[in-house]
């Protein structure tokens, strides 16, 4: 009996005698895993398991998407014809320019967790070395998410490639809260459990939130923010959606007509790099198989590259970057480099004279896309610094709640240009609204306007 | 025309059956099938198309006071049954408890489309759309995005209930760029509801676009800045969906208020120590209703099968009832309130809003708002948002406002930002005018993140702070 991977074959045969001029043929099987944790214990399962196969076709450039469910002979065919009529529907992308070509050399896979896939591993056991770690270290209440997810799929193109990949990822969050009303969170992501040290997350993650036992205010005004990893990785993971060529296109980007200007302090660099050994979201090949890269986005403060798919590589007379996406190209893992760097965030709090140590953020929003013009919202504990020391905890909201009742208003050219160091070991920081994890050391931004609430 | 459900009905027993095996104490189950089909156009070309169908199983159970979710695709009994098979186990008792529910519905609706949803005539209305929004050469960059889906469920629980439904929904999203004195200014338009083709002539997407571009424009071209304190801020309907949404919706979902989305979507400003509370002035009235007919946030049952109705969150500024599901009713022994919703069935069903509304006032006017601000501003539709954890301060950024200088609408003004602290906010309201206008959104929640299709408004307000 055919294992379900290997309908991609006839799938892909069907799409050529039909006249398909180019299609890409995903055949996919998963399961993820959720296990949520509320008032210090694990609370709920949730089990999600997916399979199918999804089809990209363009006839006359025209572009369709379509999927099939039932991986038999008679549906597939029915599809196939489904798909190719559907395309003669559309109107013709004037710039499409095909598939990446292969065949293609790959280079190795990043490395999987044979207990994820054998589900070999106890999630109470996991869990509960997080929550008591965080319970002993001072929090009242610890919730969290604790996450695994398994994948396989296989890629077949008319560009030549037929090649096949498994992944697996886990990813603990934490968000804790003291006595004292204030909170923090963080989160661990690998590609193994082995990757996440669910004691050392509990344990640091209550020590934050008990950092300072002052509470106090500040004015409005301008203050040197140190953005946390899980903080700079929020803003950061919008930054590299940014980079690619689709978000240019649609004007949706404040790096629109950049290339080859400052778009940064000289000392940064930004890399998209989908071979990170532990990187969740590392890949072999993209989704029309062109081989996995590093790609430098940033160099020294300089745009040198958007992300492409092979299309949109050819529309602008480049390569591809390995970013596919078949519609538009999508990041992998956001990397930022900074020249100066800190070895903790201690000795840059040393060197703060008016600041802010900033451990979570949400809520980025824009008010224009093209200037990159933001405010963010400070989630989690936000302690004021003078003089090199932390003063106190921030506290401005309502009565009685752990909100900081402060927000960030930037742009990211200015935060870049003003971003002047970097310290602490960068680790792939994934926030729970941010889109795609980031790897980011913590970040020291000058001269942020910083507003608390106010009736204006 | 909706074609038979291509799933098999026994599935859903069968499911109750397994689960019922294991030792559940409760279980439900819910088929669904749906079809998308969606068309972008980026700069006026068409970027791709998208259709897809899927048909998949929801089983949730609870067992030794754990909740279990378990999605499959294509489901089959085999498949099913393998899933019992390797179910997580716990070694000390969960906290899952669902509220006693007395209705025991067995019911079938549907809201389908007037029109069948011809690509062919989507595709051909969408390019004529497109095709005159780009007579406006000022708006610098486009990107439209058109897509209609038809979901069909059915669901069972163990205690007997048996609903199945068919909504068909058809929605729009532009995101637009205006440019003129050598800046820019942005704009996402959106609109949503349960229907067919016949919606995309309602949207009047070309005739919104192009209204809004034009008044961004006058607002690059001859828009001034205010640095003064403003205390007299009357706005639209559109802001007052935001603020609804934001500060009042979330904050009054039950799961929050206890904790449960803490590490996720957030917390509340609201405790079990604090309910009750005056929230806004004496005429702040607003209620969560799923029922309206035709609406984004449109079901008659939940995801949990009890019976639709609408809430009264906020009567006479007090805070009077909360969004509640089965688990957060147990919690807090009260009655759910049909509040439990998913974006689909991969998903746990969360507290969800769905049509949340400030009640108009038939009494007043638009024009009785800008006599009573005299002096003020007001804000007509926003750019930036967002707001705390806690949900108690937060921001509408301005994008097409106006001066009101003795009652009546003056100058363009840019960049005004209403910060605020909510309960500030609410007890600012001072009027509200007998117009109604709902605006829609894909409301995001839970982890993995789900969206699900809202609207918020009601009429436009006076703020007066003090």
């Amino acid at each position: 009996m055919k294992e379900k991977i290997d309908y991609g074959k006839m799938i892909l045969d069907e799409l050529k005698s039909g006249g398909a001029d180019h299609a890409a043929v995903t055949v996919y099987e998963g399961s993820s895993k959720y296990f949520k944790i509320f008032d210090n214990q694990v609370d709920s399962a949730v089990e999600i398991n997916s399979s199918g196969a999804s089809i990209f076709t363009v006839k006359d450039k025209r572009v369709m998407f379509t999927n099939i469910e039932r991986l038999e002979e008679q549906p597939i065919k029915a599809a196939v014809a489904d798909a190719l009529a559907r395309a003669q529907m559309l109107s013709q992308k004037d710039y499409y320019f095909g598939l990446a070509e292969g065949p293609f050399k790959y280079g190795k896979a990043p490395g999987n967790d044979d207990k994820i896939i054998g589900r070999d591993y106890d999630v109470e056991d996991l869990t509960s070395g997080m929550i008591n770690a965080a319970l002993a270290n001072g929090a009242e209440k610890v919730h969290g998410m604790f996450n695994v997810n398994y994948g396989k799929t296989r890629l077949l193109t008319t560009g030549n490639v037929d090649v096949q990949e498994e992944g697996t990822s886990a990813k603990c969050s934490i968000r804790v809260f003291t006595q004292s009303n204030t909170s923090a969170q963080n989160a661990q992501v690998s590609r193994k459990l082995s990757g996440i040290d669910f004691e050392q997350l509990g344990k640091e993650t209550a020590s934050l939130a008990r950092m300072s036992s002052n509470r106090g205010s500040i004015e409005n005004g301008t203050y040197d923010l140190i953005y946390m990893p899980i903080a700079a990785g929020n803003l950061l993971s919008i930054y590299g959606s940014f980079a690619t060529i689709g978000s240019v296109e649609a004007g949706l980007s404040s790096l629109v007509g950049k290339l080859g200007k400052k778009v940064a302090n000289p000392s940064i660099s930004i890399y998209d790099d989908a071979t990170i050994s532990d990187g969740i979201q590392s890949y072999v090949f993209d989704d029309e198989g062109t081989p996995s890269q590093r790609t430098t986005i940033v160099k020294d403060g300089i745009l040198k590259t958007y992300l492409h798919n092979a299309s949109t590589a050819k529309k602008y007379k480049t390569k591809s970057t390995g970013n596919a996406g078949l519609l538009a190209p999508s990041t992998s893992t956001p990397v930022f480099e900074h020249k100066k760097k800190y070895p903790s965030i201690e000795p840059l709090i040393r060197d703060t004279r008016k600041g802010i140590l900033i451990t979570n953020v949400w809520y980025t929003r824009f008010s224009n896309y093209l200037t990159g013009a933001f405010s963010t919202m400070p989630r989690d504990v936000a302690f004021y610094i003078e003089d090199g020391e932390i003063r106190f905890a921030i506290n401005m909201g309502m009565k009685g709640s752990a909100s900081t009742g402060i927000r960030i208003n930037d742009d990211f050219q200015r935060m870049l240009e003003n971003t002047t160091a970097t310290a602490g070991t960068a680790v792939q920081a994934k926030g729970w609204d941010a889109s795609t994890a980031v790897v980011t050391p913590s970040l020291f931004v000058k001269d942020v306007k910083v507003t608390a609430a106010s009736f204006k | 025309m909706a074609k038979e459900a291509p799933f098999d009905r026994s599935l859903a027993s069968y499911a109750l059956s397994k689960a019922k095996g294991v030792g559940a104490s409760y279980a439900d189950a819910t088929l669904d099938s749906r079809e998308e089909q969606e068309y972008i156009l980026k700069q006026g070309s068409m970027d791709g198309a998208a259709k897809s169908a899927t048909t998949g199983i929801r089983i949730r159970f609870i067992k030794n006071n754990y909740l279990y979710s378990m999605s499959l695709e294509k489901p089959t009994k085999e498949g099913v049954a393998k899933l019992f098979s390797k179910i997580d186990r716990f070694k000390k008792p969960g906290l899952a408890k669902l509220a006693e529910y007395e209705g025991k519905h067995s019911a079938r609706y549907a809201v389908k489309e007037k029109e069948e949803p011809d690509s062919r005539e989507i595709i051909r209305e969408f390019l004529q759309v497109d095709k005159a929004i780009s007579k406006a050469k000022f708006i610098k960059f486009r990107y439209g995005d058109i897509g209609y889906e038809q979901i069909k469920r059915h669901f069972e629980n163990s205690d007997g209930s048996d609903i199945e439904s068919t909504i068909a929904n058809m929605g729009y999203f532009y995101s637009i760029v205006v440019g003129a004195n050598g800046t820019t200014r942005q704009r996402i338009l959106q609109d949503g509801a349960c229907g067919g083709r016949e919606l995309i002539d309602k949207f009047e997407i070309d005739k919104k676009v192009l209204e809004d571009a034009k008044n961004m424009k006058k607002v690059l071209e001859s828009g001034i800045e205010i640095h003064d304190l403003i205390k007299r801020v009357v706005i639209s309907s559109e802001i007052v969906g935001i603020g609804i949404h934001e500060s009042i919706g979330h904050p009054l979902e039950a799961d929050r208020v206890l904790g449960r989305e803490a590490a996720q979507a957030g917390t509340s400003y609201l405790n079990t120590k604090n309910l009750d509370m005056r929230i806004g002035s004496d005429i702040v009235n607003i209620y969560d209703d799923p029922t309206i007919e035709g609406s984004n946030g449109f079901y008659l049952y939940d995801d949990e099968g009890v019976k639709a109705r609408r809430k009264n969150l906020v009567t006479n500024g007090i805070q009077t009832e909360l969004l509640q599901n089965r688990e957060t009713a147990a919690a807090l022994s009260t009655e759910s309130n049909a509040a439990s919703r998913s974006s689909d069935i991969w998903y746990e069903p969360l507290v969800r809003m769905s049509n949340t509304i400030l009640e108009p006032d038939k009494s007043n006017t638009f024009e009785d708002l800008l006599e009573e601000a005299k002096d003020g501003i007001y804000i007509k539709n926003f750019t930036e948002w967002n707001i705390d954890d806690t949900r108690t301060f937060s921001k509408y950024q301005g994008n097409e406002a106006y001066l009101i200088k003795n009652g009546r609408l003056d100058k363009p003004v840019k960049n005004f930002a209403l910060e605020s602290k909510t309960l500030d906010f609410w007890h600012a309201v001072k009027m509200v005018d007998k117009s109604f206008n709902l605006t829609v959104g894909n409301c995001g929640k839970g982890e993995p993140m789900q969206g699900v299709p809202v609207s918020m408004g009601g009429p436009n307000a006076l703020l007066v702070f003090r």
